[in-house]
Parts: C-alpha cells; structure tokens; sequence
C-alpha cells in the first residue's frame, strides 16, 4: 500500500492550514534551537577571549570587575595595586612575564591598555600580524580591527573608551576635571604594530606602554631616572598603583603557588578561566532551565498542533470512511494519518532548523557587535539531535490520532 | 484463502443471504429493527434495482452486503464466500478485490485529478499502480467520456462528471460486485440520464452482479427486475 498520493492531495487541498501548522511549528523549534546555538557560542567565545589570560591580579575588591576590565576591557573603577608588587613579579621565580594592565585614555571611543611589549608579543610567543612591538614611549600598537595604518599618528583622548573613565578622579589633572574627553596637549602615538584577530574586545584595543599614560596623567613613570625608558624592571617607589597585571607563569605548580601567595599577601589574585568556570555553571544553569522552558514550550505547541490534527480529523471522517469502503485496511488508515502528521513535522523541523540557525546567527551578529567577543554560533549536532528528538516525540504523540481514525465506525462514518 | 475468486469466466458473484436482521440500540434500551429478512438470493450476473421510501433501510442493507457493517444476525454469502463469518481484515480485503461501490455524493477525493481518483483504490495494495490498472483507467476514463478532462481536478468538476468519475474509480477492477447507492440522486436530468447509461452499460458489459439503489423511475425502470423494500421487511418484486 501507499498513502503517500493521498497525504499529497490531502496537503495540496489543504495547503493554507499546512503552511500555517508548519510555520507555527517551525518557529516554536527555532527558539528552542537558537537558544540552544547561542548558549553554547557565548560558552566558547567566552572561554576563547581569556585564553590568553592566566593569572590577573588586582587590589581587593570584586572578582567580576576585575575580569570584565582586564579580559574584556569593560570600564569598572578598579582599586589600584601598589606599585611594590609591578616592581617585584616579573623578576619572580615562578614568573614567565608579568605585564600591568592600565586605562585612562582613549582614540575616538577605542580604549587605549598602558601595558609593556610582553603583553602585546605575550612573552614572544605571539607574532604580530604587521610591524613591531612598541620600543618607545609614543609608540602603540592596534588591534586588529583598530582603522590605523601603520605609521599613523593618533592623540589620545581622556577617559577609558567605552564611556567612563577607569581611573579615579582624584588621578585626574585637575585642569582636565572639567573636560573628561580632551585630548592631551599634543601628545600623540605613532602605530609601529598591529595584532592578529583575536575575536575579543582586543581587537579594538590601542596598546601602548603603560609609562605614557602615567605620565600623560601627571604621575610619575614607574622608573626612577627620567631616561625615558620603558618595561621592566619598574622601580616601585616611582610607580603610582596599577588597576590590573596580568602573570604568565612558568609552570602549572608555579600559578597556583603564586595565586596562594598573592592572596596570602591581600590580592585578589584569579584565573578568569576559573571564573568562567563559574560563570558557566551558572549560564549552564539558565542554559538548563531556558532548555526546558523552550522544551515545554515546543512540546505544548506539538500537543495544540496534534489537538486541532484530532480536530481536523473529525471533519475528515466520511473521507476516512470512504477509504475503508473502497476496501483501505485499518493499517492504511493509520499510515495515512500518521503519514500526514510525520510529513508536517518534518518539513516543520527542517524549517525550524534553518530559521533557528538564521535567529542565533542574528542575534550572535548583535551579540558580538555590541560585546567585542566573538561568538562562534554554528547550528550543529546538538541542535539536529534536539530537533530530531522533537520530531521523534511528534511521531510518537502522533500515533494518538492515526489509532483514532483507525478505530471510527465505516457505516455511521459513511453517512456523514 | 477464506473466500472464492471472481468465477473465471468475468461473470459477477451470486448472493444468498439468510436470517439477516439489523438493529440498532435506541435511547430508551429498546432495540431499533431496522432490517429483517429471511431468506433472499440472486443468481450470479443479476442487476436489480430496489425502490423504497425514506428510511427503510436501503442504505443499511447496501452496508450490509458491502460488508461496511455487520448484521445483528444472519448471513451474507457471495459466491463461496460468508462475508458475516469474515475478520475485518479479510473482510476489507475481500471488498477491495470484489465489490465497486457508487455512491450518491460521489465521495472523490479533492486534492486529485479525475485520473488519479479513479486510480485511487490501486494504492490501497501497491505502492505504484500496476501497469494493467493503469491502463485499465485510462479505458474507463475514455469509456465515461473524460479523455479531455482527465488531468483537471475533480473539485472543478460538474456533478454529472464527477460521478462518472466516481463510476471508473468503482470498475478500476472490474469488481464482481456493483452496488450503487443512488447514484443519480443529486444529478440533473441530463446527467443522471447519463450515468445511468454508463452504469447499465459497462456493468453490463463486465457481466457483475449489480444492486443499484434508487427513487429515480427512469433508472430503475431500464433494470431488468426491481424489488421494493418495505419497512426492512419485504423484498417482493
Ligand atoms: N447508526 C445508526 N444508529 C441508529 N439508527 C440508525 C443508524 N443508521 C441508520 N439508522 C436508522 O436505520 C433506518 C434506515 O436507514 P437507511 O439509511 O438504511 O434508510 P434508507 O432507506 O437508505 O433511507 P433514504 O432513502 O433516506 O436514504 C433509519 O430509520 C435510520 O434512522
Ligand atoms: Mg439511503
């Protein structure tokens, strides 16, 4: 037997009501496959942007704003760290490099990051995508989506990009108060350098060394003879405090004997990757409990659909009925509903699969826009799985009324 | 196999029917006889019309012999073959094989062409419908005049040309068996003067038993015997 010209001419003269269960159907599993999408790329591109992140230290105060300032360059008014410490780590045992982390400036709303050349070559183990690290104090280097060419000039402007400025005001030049976003005299940066993509807020970033922004500020420059040096070692007494520094360590052992000992010191000393660790326990959670709202939602949606389907069908009973006279078995029948229904579930997966995947690619598109971080959203096995799944349970529900139509009286069906 | 072929020589299938009675449970606890008939037969290749007024329980016998319903007691036999004592299955399968059924309001299926309605009952047992019935469509849509109009959807049909779609589909397999329920009920004059030709002729021509069921005189008066039901009693001529 085969129903299959009969579910055809069924959805042909019934194409408006298909189109809208499918439709119907097809964004109910959508949601449930963007969400799923978009979890798991902010999980990853999370997680990539503090690759390079091992061990950050900052003055106590909240663990959270520490990692949105340093990893993902989000303003926070960070407390500073003395400058004893800056003077102290990279010459330490267990210390591969040690780079500060500084803000204050910034080049038409991109944050300009006072640090030394180990954090823009990350300990010469990252080669720069065009130029140099910066030798001298008026030298930077862009991000990779920075609109600088090399050898281009650009002034900084006072206060962090992305709005308010890190530093505390009390930092500030008092001539500056009034006028938070002019520039400085006519200091002015020349590119020598520009880094690989990374996918993160880096990206917009303007690396410059850390001297420059102190001195910039009116403070002193970290290194006791005025000879215009820069990089470590710095000499403590001449460095004001720094928000952040940011330790590459030698060894496994070595970041967690430092983190002890920084925190036995009174630092708030962290892996990022161990926060996120958190983070996403508790985006998992969410995760979780968004899979099961979706979940709910789309079997209700499948319980509806299948409701008007039985619906449906008791104004399909005389045809039924006619197909049982003109000798359908009961399996015919049966098929023939269940046929239908698989048929509109699974064109309504397909569909809920691409518009899902159109959804979370749209909304990782905002997402990355609007954070810096890149957000690798691929629509893949998961999501066919879950829709797969979805269907499954469609087929399975839709067992219901292919038993009810096989069950209908032919003779009483027959007269109408 | 539990029932007897079509006899080979094309001939349709004699019927012998016993002790049939049908009722139906009513309201009050009491039973509805809507059918009661002791003994009736008719020779095999017999057409025979039957008159009766309203509500005598013509229908409920075509069910009856079509095996669509199950008496309360009695038998059915065609040929060989008691349909009463059959499963539903078996009972499904004998009608698909032996009984072509047309009824009053046609009952096509909308989404398809005429052709494909009439090649409709070959999907019930293939997945692709053999060649032989194939070509047997295009011959009963030829013979019901529709050549022109066999691609067209049944829904943009007139009456008179979807029943005569409704006549191929119940030939697709030259049934040993036509009952017809009347069938040019909802035609206009011409129309069921029409159908009523094509039903005479080509269930004439294929040598089936036929029952046709029928308030219109002109029908009726071309079959070779009528009976007339009384009551669901009688089936005096
Ligand atoms: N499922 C049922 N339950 C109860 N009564 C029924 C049922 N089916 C039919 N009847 C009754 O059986 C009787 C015969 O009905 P039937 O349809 O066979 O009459 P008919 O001779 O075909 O009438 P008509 O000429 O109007 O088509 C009617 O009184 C009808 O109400
Ligand atoms: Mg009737």
């Amino acid at each position: 037997m085969n129903p299959l010209p009969l579910i055809r001419a069924e959805g042909r003269s019934a194409l408006p009501f298909a189109a809208v269960f499918i439709l119907v159907l097809a964004l109910a599993i959508a949601l449930g496959v963007a969400a799923a999408a978009l979890e798991r790329s902010v999980r990853k591109g999370s997680a990539a942007a503090a690759d390079d992140f091992d061990l950050v230290v900052g003055a106590p105060g909240s663990s959270a704003d520490l990692v949105l300032a340093s990893v993902y360059l989000r303003p926070a008014a960070l407390p500073l760290l003395p400058g004893s410490l800056l003077a102290r780590l990279p010459g330490d045992a267990g210390v591969a490099w040690a780079a500060p982390i500084g803000f204050g400036d910034n080049w038409r709303g991109r944050p300009i990051v006072g640090t030394t050349a180990d954090l823009v070559t990350l300990g010469g183990r990252r080669t720069l995508a065009e130029g140099r690290a910066f030798a001298a104090r008026t030298e930077a280097v862009v991000g990779a989506k920075v609109p600088l060419a090399i050898g281009a000039t650009l002034k900084p402007q006072h206060g962090a990009g992305h709005g308010n400025p890190i530093i505390p005001r009390h930092q500030d030049h008092d001539d500056e108060d009034d006028d938070a976003d002019h520039a400085h005299g006519d200091a002015a940066y020349t590119v020598v350098g520009r880094l690989p993509p990374q996918n993160n807020p880096w990206d917009h970033a303007i690396l410059v060394p850390i001297e420059m922004v102190w001195a910039l500020h009116g403070l002193t420059d970290g290194h006791a003879a005025d000879d215009g040096r820069i990089g470590p070692p710095f000499d403590g007494a001449a460095v004001a405090g720094v928000p952040a520094i940011l330790i590459k360590p030698r060894a496994v052992a070595d970041a967690y004997g430092l983190r002890a000992r920084l925190r036995s010191e009174g630092q708030l000393a962290l892996f990022p990757a161990e926060l996120l660790v958190e983070l996403h326990r508790l985006l998992g959670g969410i995760g979780t409990l968004v899979g099961a709202i979706t979940l709910a939602t789309q079997v209700l949606v499948f319980v509806s659909v299948l409701l008007a389907v039985v619906v449906a069908l008791a104004a399909r009973r005389r045809r039924l009925a006619l197909l049982r006279a003109l000798g359908a078995s009961r399996g015919f029948i049966f098929l023939l509903i269940w046929g239908e229904l698989l048929g509109l579930l699974g064109f309504a997966g397909l569909l809920g699969l691409g518009l899902g995947a159109l959804l979370a690619w749209g909304l990782a598109t905002i997402g990355s826009a609007s954070s810096g971080v890149g957000l690798p959203v691929a629509v893949g096995w998961p999501e066919i799985l879950r829709v797969a799944v979805l269907v499954a349970l469609g087929a399975a529900l839709a067992i219901v009324p292919g038993w009810l139509g096989f069950r209908r009286p032919v003779a009483a069906d027959l007269r109408g | 196999m539990l029932h007897s072929p079509q006899s080979d020589d094309g001939r349709g299938l004699a019927l012998q029917v016993e002790g049939l009675r049908l009722s139906y449970p009513m309201a009050d606890g009491r039973e509805l006889a809507v059918l009661d008939i002791p003994a009736w037969r008719l020779p095999a290749g017999a057409a025979i019309g039957i008159a009766g007024a309203s509500g005598s329980g013509k229908t409920s016998l075509l069910h009856l012999l079509a095996g669509i319903e199950r008496p309360t007691a009695g038998r059915v036999r065609w040929g060989g073959t008691d349909i009463t004592a059959l499963s539903e299955s078996a009972r499904d399968r004998w009608r698909r094989l032996h009984v072509g059924l047309v009824f009053q309001d046609f009952h096509l299926i909308p989404g398809m062409s005429a052709e494909e309605n009439v090649l409709m009952p070959a999907w019930l047992d293939h997945v692709r419908a053999p060649g032989r019935l194939t070509a047997r469509a295009a011959e009963l849509i030829a013979q019901v005049g529709l050549n022109d109009q066999r691609r067209q959807p049944v829904a943009r049909m007139s009456r008179g040309q979807q029943q005569r779609v409704a006549l191929a589909r119940a030939l697709l397999r030259d049934p040993a068996i036509i009952l017809a329920d009347e069938p040019t009920a909802s035609l206009d004059r011409d129309g069921a003067g029409r159908v009523g030709n094509l039903l005479l002729d080509l269930a004439g021509r294929s040598g089936a038993t036929l029952i046709v069921i029928s308030h219109d005189q002109d029908l009726l008066a071309r079959l070779p015997r009528q009976v007339k039901l009384e009551a669901g009693r009688s089936l005096a001529p």
